[in-house]
């Protein structure tokens, strides 16, 4: 037998209601024998001996000798040998399945074909107190709303916190929140800072957020909350470059696995445009009222997951690289995250970040900031246009680079330094020297 | 156009309700034709036809040997040739000799030449009758198993009528296990409405919020009178009656488990293997996040159904188990 089997108290004749058992016949732990006489049971009439319906290992006893309990009540819990037995109770507890059921189990037994008598309803393990035994629903419920399930009482049989217990946890958790918004604050301010969403209309289709979702709508808001963005950019020539990449890229590709994109010459006019503007590579600690100006360049490079969300692993120490290198780093921390194999200190600690809508053909664009970096850079769409160069007018790589800094940090002057020293790097160092 | 006295009655009985239906479609339609063991002279083993052979006629009313395997194998013939027939077993417990050919050919006819088999299997279902271990089976499960067969089985007087003209109108071959026990006892008053109730579209017989009792024929009543107890007690029940097993109408029944977060399973049939184990392990897959509680079963004992009463009130659930599995189940 492979089901723990409970022994109701028998019906001992057509107008016995309840029954005392005045021997146990087995302790728990016990083996027994199927018909193996198990207690001795009494009534106003007749004492008889209790025959096993199972063969198994006595469990549980769970009313002791010299109590009475109706017809039906739960004696004692037989399973197979090597199951769990609970200690003796002190008490009876009430009946709980039909005293019919109990009756009929001869007639369960009788069948040959049947080994084990049908679990019944009551079947399931027992609770522990302190409501160990969490239900799916509770367990999800209690995650949903971050509830400390130690501090809710349960109502269930034995403590076990049920569905009721937790729901009027989250009422509980609500009230405050709801109490505050119902006194209307003095100072006129408008109506409905969050706006209710539109009830879904017949034929949208409703989706789940993810959790990269819900962290980036986070995150998002809190940064647009904390930092007053302003955005500035400029138009760099990237015909240089451009020229570097037609003549290298297929030998990089070959040689390093990278593909030698506008990126990583943005990335390493970036890294030393941070050493000579060390507040643009900085955080704000508005509480201490201090910026920190960190000594180490560390880049965030945004990586698209498909369009199932974005990362923003980081490439430490990125001013220690060339461009060879940016561009194998690029492509390492990108494969990792689309693989989501990147580890926690992978994406934590960056100092600037760079996010690049060009290779999609975007024209100039605002980010917004990485917390807690004071500004982000995106590299915009390059495509051939033309150009006045000395007198003449020319066809050449042109694209927008922007910046979105936090106005705390710095001002417009210095914005406009940063991305001159950029511009100026992309357009004049000797790339070539870089990658040959 | 009433057919025999009950219908002038001011109540009509599921037992009406069935006779009223069939009678409807045998007008509606000339290709529906009954089929039996004593159908036509005696009126059927239950009366359900009383008065039909001097109304539509010995050809459309047919009596037929003791041979179930032969006649449901004519009508499977019958149905492939263009007629709808509608079989009646006496008993439910006797398709087992029909097997064959509901099976083999009702269930895979059309599956393998495109040609619909439009049969109706009258199956007079299920115990409390004191009739013993072979007048008394829950026969369902047996046949849930095979693909191409659907299964109705009414609960009240109105889907009784309804879900009868929906199987007889209905392509593919349908059994409709008709509640023995329910036949004279369940009553509402006249006239009956003798509109189409369609197939695989579960009712919720009763709203409820803290346990979700899932049944089927006579399990709905049993359920609605558990219900109606322990609403005293403050512990509400909502009640789903399937109508139609298969197709099964899950998407109810999930969304009834996702508001309650508890499930018992009803029915009467033996619980291993009965349509319960199906249905519980359904609830388990969709609904698992959302369940405060084990999806519970109640069902008859593993065993043949007795003839003796005691017994026989024994071995099938009866309406104070229910209760008291619903009350643990929602209580604890």
């Amino acid at each position: 037998m492979s089901d723990i089997v409970e022994i109701h108290m028998p019906k001992l004749g057509e107008s016995v209601a309840e029954g005392t058992i005045s021997e146990w016949l087995k302790a728990v732990g016990d083996s027994v024998d199927f018909d193996e006489s198990l207690f001795v049971v009494e009534t106003d009439k007749i004492a008889t001996e209790f025959p096993s319906p199972e063969a198994g290992v006595l469990l549980e006893i769970l009313v002791p000798a010299g109590e009475t309990v109706p017809i039906g009540a739960t004696l004692a819990r037989i399973g197979p040998a090597g199951a769990a037995t609970g200690a003796s109770p002190a008490a009876a507890k009430p009946a709980d399945a039909a005293a019919a059921k109990a009756a009929a189990m001869a007639a369960e037994v009788a069948e040959p074909a049947t080994a084990a008598a049908p679990a019944t309803a009551s079947a399931a393990p027992a609770a522990h107190k302190g409501g160990e035994l969490l239900s799916p629903l509770v367990r999800r419920l209690a995650a949903e709303h971050h509830l400390d399930l130690a501090q809710i009482a349960g109502s269930g049989a034995n403590g076990r916190i049920m569905r009721e217990d937790v729901e009027a946890a989250i009422r509980k958790q609500l009230q405050p929140a709801v109490s505050k918004v119902a006194i209307p604050p003095v100072a006129p301010v408008s109506a409905s800072s969050s706006p209710a969403s539109p009830p879904a209309a017949k034929g949208d289709k409703v989706v789940p957020l993810s959790r990269i979702r819900l962290v980036t709508a986070q995150r998002m808001v809190e940064s647009k909350r904390i930092a007053p963005h302003v955005w500035t950019s400029v138009e760099v020539d990237y015909e240089n470059i451009a020229k570097v990449r037609a003549r290298h890229k297929d030998r990089f590709k070959a040689e390093t696995g990278a593909s030698l994109t506008y990126l990583p010459f943005v990335m390493r006019a970036v890294a030393d445009a941070l050493h000579a503007f060390p507040a643009v590579n900085s955080s704000v600690d508005i509480e201490a009222k201090t910026l920190i100006m960190h000594s180490e360049v560390h880049l965030a490079v945004a990586v698209d997951l498909d369009e199932k969300g974005l990362m923003a692993p980081v490439i430490r120490n990125a001013d220690m690289f060339n461009v060879r290198g940016l561009a194998k780093a690029v492509q390492a921390v990108s494969a990792a995250a689309k693989k989501g194999t990147l580890t926690p200190d992978q994406l934590q600690g960056s100092t600037f970040t760079l996010t690049s809508p060009g290779p999609l053909g975007s024209f100039a664009s605002a980010p917004i900031i990485n917390q807690p970096n004071v500004a982000i850079m995106a590299t915009d769409g390059v495509a051939r246009k033309p150009t006045v160069v000395g007198d003449a007018i020319a066809i050449h790589h042109l694209g927008v680079l922007g910046l979105c800094y936090d106005h705390r940090a710095f001002d417009g002057v210095t914005t406009a330094r940063f991305l001159d020293h950029v511009r100026t790097s992309l357009q004049e160092r000797d790339w070539e020297a870089e990658i040959g | 156009m009433p057919t025999n006295k009950e219908q002038v009655a001011e109540e009509v009985t599921y037992l009406d309700a069935i006779s009223q239906a069939l009678a409807a479609e045998m007008e509606r339609d000339e290709s529906v034709f009954l089929m039996g063991e004593d159908v036509g002279q005696f009126g059927g083993a239950f009366k359900i036809s009383k008065g039909f052979m001097e109304r539509f006629g010995a050809r459309r009313v047919v009596d037929t040997p003791i041979a179930e395997n032969g006649f449901t194998g004519m009508a499977a013939g019958a149905a492939i040739c263009g007629l709808r027939p509608v079989v009646e077993f006496q008993f439910a417990d006797f398709i087992s000799q029909a097997f064959d050919p509901i099976i083999n050919v009702m269930a895979r006819h059309h599956y393998r030449t495109g040609v619909p088999v439009p049969v109706t299997l009258r199956c007079p279902f299920g115990g409390r009758l004191r009739a013993g271990p072979t007048h008394s089976q829950s026969i369902e499960s047996y046949f849930a198993h095979v693909p191409g067969l659907k299964i109705v089985a009414p609960a009240t007087v109105e889907d009784a009528a309804g879900l009868l003209i929906s199987s007889i109108r209905d392509n593919n071959p349908v059994l409709f296990l008709e509640s023995k026990y329910l036949y004279r006892r369940l009553k509402v008053p006249a006239p009956l409405s003798l509109e189409p109730t369609p197939l695989g579209v579960a009712k919720v017989a009763r709203e409820g919020t803290d346990v979700t009792l899932v049944s089927y024929s006579v399990g709905v009543q049993q359920g609605l009178e558990a219900a109606e107890v322990l609403a005293r007690e403050g512990i509400s029940v909502e009640v789903i009656d399937c109508r139609t097993l298969v197709p099964l109408d899950i998407d109810t029944i999930v969304k009834s488990v996702k508001k309650t977060s508890r499930a018992v399973v009803l029915h009467e049939a033996a619980r291993r293997l009965g349509y319960g184990a199906e249905i519980a392990s359904e609830i388990g897959e969709a609904c698992f996040w959302f369940l405060d509680a084990p999806v519970t079963r109640i069902a008859a004992l593993n065993t043949p159904i007795p003839t003796s009463p005691p017994l026989e009130d024994a071995v099938l659930p009866q309406t104070e188990e229910v209760i008291e599995t619903l009350r643990k189940v929602a209580r604890s």
